[in-house]
């Protein structure tokens, strides 16, 4: 079977660097946000 | 050394000293790699053949890293839980210390519980009949993705520790998000041959599209880790 056409599968490696730069990128902005709020309540 | 990486350091220190006072802490990077090998390698694995793959060892260990990496953000969120509702970081938060350096400590102190667990997935594997045909670049590719893969998963289990209520609570909410993600992105058989994929799911369910992201860690992991493996997590 093919790779669906998605680019996100036929580059695997990028992908998955772009997918974790992604995840950091938001869940450390989320991650602070949070433990400020949390601390100041 | 500037003074945030000394506090982070500092703190990511306080973070390890206490896994000797309380060890269970880290089975989930110790046992938990070893039950997972067991129970999909000698159980599960021998019910499985994956066209091109000799040895099912060399498809199963790369996907069983990229689910642990995953796997990962259940322990984080559940210590980050567990000093949110303990007053652990208020108190942090009474001494001369910075917010970030704070946060940092806890997700490099997590980090490197991870690395742990990475390091027991490949010696547990190895020694199962795991054979990667690395060369030293695509080793040097590998290692570097698989770190930061477990780092962005690590921030996502901090946040996500941080948002519950209680340890117990992040375990279920662990499992829900992690478990579909290392199923639907080929941890165990290629994503090619999937019911729902080819859209013979009884319920309908045409997963595909949802079924990409998640399925680079395992993609990646795949491509870089072969072994043998010239069947790639997303072909059958």
């Amino acid at each position: 079977m093919s790779s669906h056409g998605s680019w996100l599968l036929s580059h695997g490696e990028l992908a998955m660097v772009i997918w974790s730069l992604l995840l950091l990128a938001i869940f450390v902005a989320l991650a602070l946000h949070r433990f400020n709020s949390t601390v100041s309540a | 050394m500037t003074t945030f990486a000394r506090e982070s350091l500092l703190l990511t220190f306080r973070s390890l000293r206490a896994i000797p006072r309380v060890p269970e802490r880290i089975l989930d990077v110790t046992i938990q790699p070893i039950v997972f090998i067991l129970r999909f390698r000698y159980v599960f694995g021998s019910a499985i053949h994956i066209p091109g793959v000799a040895n099912y060892s060399n498809y199963l260990m790369p996907g069983l890293i990229a689910q642990g990496l995953a796997f990962g953000m259940i322990g984080t969120g559940v210590a980050t839980s567990h000093d949110m509702a303990e007053g652990v970081l208020d108190r942090f938060r009474s001494m001369p210390v910075s917010r970030l350096s704070i946060v940092t400590g806890q997700v490099l102190g997590q980090f490197t519980e991870g690395v742990v667990g990475l390091a027991v997935y490949t010696a547990i594997g190895l020694a199962c009949g795991w054979r990667p045909n690395f060369g030293i670049g695509t080793g040097l590719e590998w290692v570097g993705l698989m770190l930061l893969g477990t780092f962005a998963f690590t921030w996502a289990g901090a946040y996500f520790g941080m948002l519950v209520r209680s340890p117990d609570a992040m375990q279920g909410v662990g499992f829900i998000i992690v478990f579909p993600l290392a199923f639907l992105g080929g941890a165990f058989v290629p994503i090619g041959g999937m019911d729902a994929i080819r859209g013979r799911s009884p319920s309908g369910i045409r997963s595909a599209r949802w079924s990409r992201p998640p399925a680079s860690s395992p993609t990646a992991c795949h491509r870089t880790a072969p072994g043998c493996c010239r069947t790639e997590s997303w072909r059958w």
